[in-house]
């Protein structure tokens, strides 16, 4: 294991969060997000990123930018978390860096990914 | 001494046969014709000074009114060109968060490099990001100044359209002032000549009669002051240069009632 992680760190919610680079294609601007009727609350709707669709996930409150990350082979948006680094930091155990003195957990992108995956729509979207 | 006496006497008799002439008998004396025709004049010159003032107060009105259109489209100006500034502070504030964003990326670059190959990256990027926050954050504290400016600006052209309609109002009101001043103008001219027609009279002779009867009166109050100190000849003697004069002037006037009352 590498003592050291480059990546991104967040704060979501109050908590920091810290989100590997390897997960990460680009961080951009929130572009206009268009609601997708009957998805789940945590869905956003769909947005163009490089002539690509991606769906939107919403951790946060905030709006400020839109991380697209690589997931199961599609990329999807998350908006809603401060971003407050993008640097290598270091590691404090396998799922935890450090950042500033403070504590910040991997982001568990794939709970995320799931929890908006079997919401209302059931196994209809990336099923 | 003797002519003088009887010059004296000749006079006496005039007086008062004048006294009981008609005119004598009139209700006013000389000075309360003079105070009438003074406090006339007096009124009909205050009222020409209060119309000189209403037109002098009109055109500072019509002068204020004009600076105070002039004021108004410059403040309009002002708040349109900082209308514009705010929008493009606006521009500005998302400049600088595309370009905190664009250093985020290469922190995420040079993240995926490793410390020791991305170091260079990481760093210009933390400095980028951070100039970039700096001058985002400044752009919309000035922004939020020139939104609060346009505001008070607007405020401003309000007070501005209150002060012009003052303006307006002060404008109307001198003109009412003038008019009225013009119309006690004309109506004192009239009061004069009727005052003349009714007295027969005129402001300058009114006064000059009541000079005359001023000068009298010191007249006979010096001679009642020097009867019995001054010897009567040596008074009599002083006063023989007037009194040729004062009995034609005399003469002249006892005749004058007759043509009067003939005419």
């Amino acid at each position: 294991m590498n003592d050291k992680l480059g990546g991104l760190v967040m704060r979501m919610q109050g908590t920091l969060v810290f989100l590997p680079a390897a997960l990460i294609v680009e961080v951009g601007p929130v572009p206009q997000i268009t609601r997708v009727p009957g998805a789940p609350d945590d869905l956003l709707g769909i947005a163009l990123h490089r002539d690509e669709l991606v769906p939107v996930i919403a951790i946060g409150p905030a709006r400020e930018a839109m991380v697209i990350c690589s997931w199961g082979g599609e990329n999807v948006a998350l908006v809603g978390a401060k971003i407050l680094a993008a640097n290598v930091f270091e590691a404090d155990g396998p799922t935890t860096v450090l950042f500033a003195g403070e504590r910040a957990h991997v982001l568990d992108l794939a709970s995320i990914y799931e929890r908006v995956r079997v919401g209302r729509w059931g196994g209809r979207w990336g099923g | 001494m003797a002519e003088t006496k009887s010059q004296a006497r000749r006079i006496l008799g005039l007086l008062r046969q004048r006294a009981k002439s008609p005119r004598a008998r009139s209700p006013r004396t000389p000075e309360e014709e003079n105070a009438i025709w003074t406090a006339h004049e007096r009124a009909l010159a205050r009222t020409r000074e209060a119309a000189e003032a209403a037109q002098r107060i009109a055109a500072s009105a019509a002068k204020q009114r004009s600076a105070g259109d002039t004021l108004a489209d410059r403040a309009h100006a002002v708040a349109a060109r900082s209308h514009e500034l705010a929008t493009s502070f606006t521009r500005i504030t998302d400049a600088f968060e595309r370009l905190g964003l664009v250093a985020l990326n290469a922190g995420l670059e040079g993240a995926r490099l490793g410390e020791v190959a991305g170091r260079a990256l990481l760093l210009v990027s933390d400095e980028v990001r951070a100039q970039a926050a700096r001058g985002g954050d400044n752009a919309r504290e000035l922004s939020t100044t020139l939104t609060e400016v346009g505001a008070e600006i607007t405020k401003l052209h309000a007070h501005l359209d209150q002060t012009r309609q003052a303006s307006n109002e002060a404008s109307q009101e001198a003109a009412v002032v003038a008019a009225a001043s013009g119309e006690a103008e004309r109506a004192l001219v009239e009061i004069s000549t009727r005052l003349r027609s009714a007295t027969g009279s005129d402001p300058e002779t009114v006064r000059a009669v009541a000079e005359a009867s001023e000068h009298a009166r010191a007249l006979v109050t010096a001679l009642g002051t020097l009867s019995g100190k001054v010897p009567r000849n040596l008074l009599i003697g002083a006063l023989r240069p007037m009194l040729d004069p004062l009995a034609r002037l005399l003469t002249e006037e006892e005749r004058a009632p007759d043509e009067e009352t003939d005419g």
